[in-house]
């Protein structure tokens, strides 16, 4: 398999798309919390739900490399090329920047996210702030999203 | 920001603030805590008047629930921005002679909120009993009939993981004179009928109760359960009846909302009137009030406390005091204050950089955001909103600031090329099977995105230096000349000096050794001085921590690169959209295909970078920009003024 360079690129591509199991895990601790502050006050679901969703953006990113690996492949085309190996381990090297930081601050999104919902409950009014500590988290996925896409950018065709 | 303090007559003191709230410029402060001083207790008393604050804050309570009800029943369409209703003066004038018609309107809602919650109780009742009756429906028995002189009729369920066999069995090694029949089942339960001998049934019914059989009281009933159900359909039905007539009456109420509301901001207002009167101090024939006001409101005030013959003083703020603060910006750099109030208040008599910053934030955001097409719908949409909405306060700001963030994302977006990204070029080559290429009126940072980062840096770097700039210019207001040589001077040689040294030699070879020397001289400079203020050992670990310090200004220049991230995203997640989108080929199925997912895909696109574009922008003026210099925790000024929630009364005195 690891002489397969078309099986590295789309292990790249899996590897990618493992930001979900981040994504998953944080917006179901946001998904907890929500609920505990929905119990007090139910017309709180709308706003307790943009809390919760800030942490799916991480898989959303894994599955725009994973995407973008399979299309430059050709993988979803219909006619895989014929990649070298040393092309598969570049469209793999490409898939875990995302990956691996994706599963990460996806996790630790939630946290924040959790926090800023318990936040929300007691000071409506601070919201945006609560906001703002869980985004801060993100950048990081982006960072790690960015170097995904920049070393697909540059990988030969 | 000076103090303000008045003394006068008792008689006076409805009038002033009766037309001081008119005027919203004084923040009037408590004063109880005067009364700590002997000198002042002696004299004086608060003039506290809880039971009247009592009284309008009841009515405003009451009106409040009247509103809801009419809000929740009346089936009026809920706007999309609350925004309050302009009233003239004129008109204002008419609004407490309808005060009868207002407390009669609340009184009828809240009474047809209390019925409304009798009917749904009495609903929920209802059915109640039919869920516990309806597996009884076969069982002919009137309910009033269970008994004869001898026996009895026991009612029942069993639950299904009992054996109805071993409870007959326990029933016949008692009694052979019983009848024990099945009405009916359902998932979890039989519903069982006995008869049983009454002299028996003392001893049948504890043991049958051990396995499992749960008797049902049906008391004081009368028919048959088929008539039971029935009735009760009936009864349900007219409540409904009454339910929808009880909702028409609310509707026709709900007409005469304005009414309602007009009453709730009248009481509100005489509310902050009593309030306010709570927080003077008085004797028996005088009053004492202090408060804040703006310097250049000071004399309309001045007009008013002289015609009522008000003794007066207006101060400077003293060392001990705090102030509240007012943010004062050119009206173009306004909706940016809502950025820095976000943050807090910048610390009374501190910087204020909103107009600095204002520019930046957008620049930023557009950079980030970068779609002509994202860029033109916040323009439209948020246009239509600005010219349509009698929006007011924050909410105003953000929409205003939003609205120039909006040009901003479409000039960037037609500067990089995205226009939905690659939208327009895919669905020609899928659909018409023609190639288009929309040329970016610069660059594409997809294609060479090390421009863009290398852009992103140097918009850092003219960041930071503007607010080192700031810095030094406060150390300068206060005469602070070695400071202001040490700590901003040498920065600036230090950090140009590394770059030019670094990276000059790609303009230029000759700047490279300039770049050498200016960094010696001003690592050797920050060595020297940055433990200027410790004593001995301090001085050299001060030194050296100071040089430190240049890995905090590379984390703060590197952080500027989310601009080339955020960049990117908005751009491939957007191409990755119309790819799959495109999937389906050029078919009916296939631009179905692609218009489900392009709305769906752009609609996510769009949410997910605005908010990232509006959180990153700030993220990079607080942390960044606001960590040179700012000083924070001032405290909004909030003058004595009408906090109505449903109508605006044109204010002649504010405008003048």
């Amino acid at each position: 398999m690891l002489t397969d360079g078309n099986g590295l690129a789309l292990l790249g591509a899996a590897i990618a798309a493992c930001a979900g199991c981040g994504s998953g895990m944080g917006v179901g601790i946001a998904g907890q919390a929500a609920a505990g502050v929905v119990a007090g006050d139910p017309k709180k679901f709308g706003r307790t739900l943009i809390l919760q969703a800030l942490p799916g953006t991480q898989g959303i990113y894994g599955v725009v490399i994973a995407f973008l690996i399979m299309v430059k492949t050709g993988f979803l085309g219909g006619a895989m090329l014929d990649l070298t190996v040393a092309q598969g381990w570049y469209y793999l090297a490409a898939g875990v920047p995302i990956g691996v930081v994706g599963f990460a601050s996806g996790i630790g999104q939630g946290r924040a996210a959790a926090s800023a919902l318990q936040l929300m409950a007691k000071r409506p009014d601070q919201m945006s702030k609560g906001i703002i500590y869980t985004v801060m988290v993100e950048t990081y996925a982006i960072l790690a999203f960015v170097v995904s896409i920049l070393i697909w950018l540059r990988i030969p065709a | 920001m000076q103090k303000i303090s008045v003394i006068s007559l008792k008689e006076n003191r409805r009038e002033l603030l009766d037309r001081l709230i008119e005027l919203e410029a004084v923040e009037i402060r408590d004063q109880s805590y005067k009364l700590s001083d002997d000198l002042w207790k002696e004299n004086v008393y608060p003039d506290y008047v809880p039971e009247k604050i009592a009284y309008y804050e009841g009515k405003v309570t009451r009106a409040q629930q009247a509103l809801d009800v009419v809000v929740e029943y009346g089936g009026l369409k809920k706007p999309l921005f609350k925004t309050r209703r302009i009233v003239s003066a004129e008109e204002a004038q008419f609004i407490p002679s309808a005060k009868g018609t207002a407390e009669e309107l609340i009184e009828r809602l809240i009474g047809l909120n209390d019925k409304l919650r009798q009917e749904r109780e009495e609903i929920n009742r209802i059915d109640v009993d039919d869920l516990m009756l309806e597996p009884w429906t076969e069982f002919d028995v009137p309910l009033d009939q269970l008994e004869t002189r001898d026996t009895m009729v026991l009612m029942g369920a069993l639950p299904a993981v009992f054996d109805p066999a071993a409870m007959e069995q326990t029933v016949s090694a008692v009694t052979d004179r019983y009848v024990m029949k099945q009405i009916s089942e359902d998932k979890s339960r039989r519903f069982l009928a006995l008869i049983l001998p009454k002299d028996k049934a003392e001893e049948i019914v504890p043991a049958i109760k051990d396995q499992g059989f749960q008797p049902l009281e049906l008391k004081d009933r009368e028919g048959t359960v088929k008539e039971n159900i029935e009735s009760n359909q009936s009864r349900k039905a007219g409540l409904e009846a009454e339910r929808d007539k009880v909702y028409s009456e609310i509707a026709a109420i709900a007409s005469q909302k304005d009414v309602i509301e007009d009453y709730y901001d009248l009481m509100a207002v005489e509310l902050e009137k009593r309030k306010a009167r709570n927080k003077l101090l008085r004797t028996d024939k005088t009053f004492f009030l202090e408060g804040w006001i703006p310097v250049n409101r000071e004399e309309s005030v001045k007009a008013l406390l002289d015609s009522l013959g008000c003794v007066y003083e207006f101060e400077d703020p003293k060392e001990e005091d705090t102030p509240p603060v007012l943010l004062k910006n050119p009206g173009f750099f306004t909706p940016l204050e809502g950025i820095t109030e976000m943050y807090s208040l910048p610390a009374y008599g501190s910087f204020d950089p909103t107009s600095i910053f204002a520019l930046w934030y957008i620049v930023f955001f557009g950079m980030m955001f970068s779609d002509a097409m994202y860029g033109l719908i916040m323009i439209v949409v948020l246009g239509i909103v600005l010219k349509k909405y009698n929006l007011e306060g924050s909410m105003k700001k953000m929409v205003t600031m939003l609205f120039y963030c909006g040009i901003s994302t479409f000039v960037f977006g037609a500067l990089f090329g995205g226009w939905f990204g690659n939208a327009f070029e895919v669905v020609a080559e899928t659909f018409f099977g023609k190639t288009i290429d929309i040329k970016p009126l610069w660059f594409d940072p997809l294609d060479d995105p090390l421009t863009l980062l290398l852009i992103s840096l140097v918009l850092g770097v003219a960041h930071l230096f503007l607010a080192l700039g700031i810095e030094g210019y406060l150390l300068l207001r206060e005469g602070k000349v070695t400071d202001f040589v040490c700590d901003i001077l040498l920065w600036y040689d230090t950090v140009i000096g590394l770059i030019m040294w670094l990276g000059g030699g790609m303009i230029s070879e000759s700047l490279a050794p300039i770049g050498k020397w200016m960094s010696i001289i001003g690592i050797a400079g920050l060595l020297l001085t940055g433990g200027r203020d410790r004593k001995g050992a301090g001085k050299i670990i001060g030194g050296f921590s100071n040089v430190y310090n240049i890995t905090g200004w590379l984390s703060d220049i590197l952080s500027y690169a989310r601009i080339l991230a955020l960049g990117l995203a908005t751009g491939a997640i957007a191409q990755v959209v119309n790819t799959m989108g495109a999937l389906g080929g050029k078919s009916v199925v296939g631009v179905i295909m692609f218009v489900v997912i392009f709305i769906l895909g752009h609609l996510l696109n769009f949410a997910i970078n605005a908010l990232g574009a509006f959180i990153h922008s700030a993220r990079l003026q607080f942390v960044e920009f606001f960590g040179k210099f700012y000083v924070d925790g001032g405290e909004p000024f909030d003058p004595y003024r009408m906090k109505t929630k449903y109508v605006k009364v044109e204010n002649s005195a504010i405008n003048s």
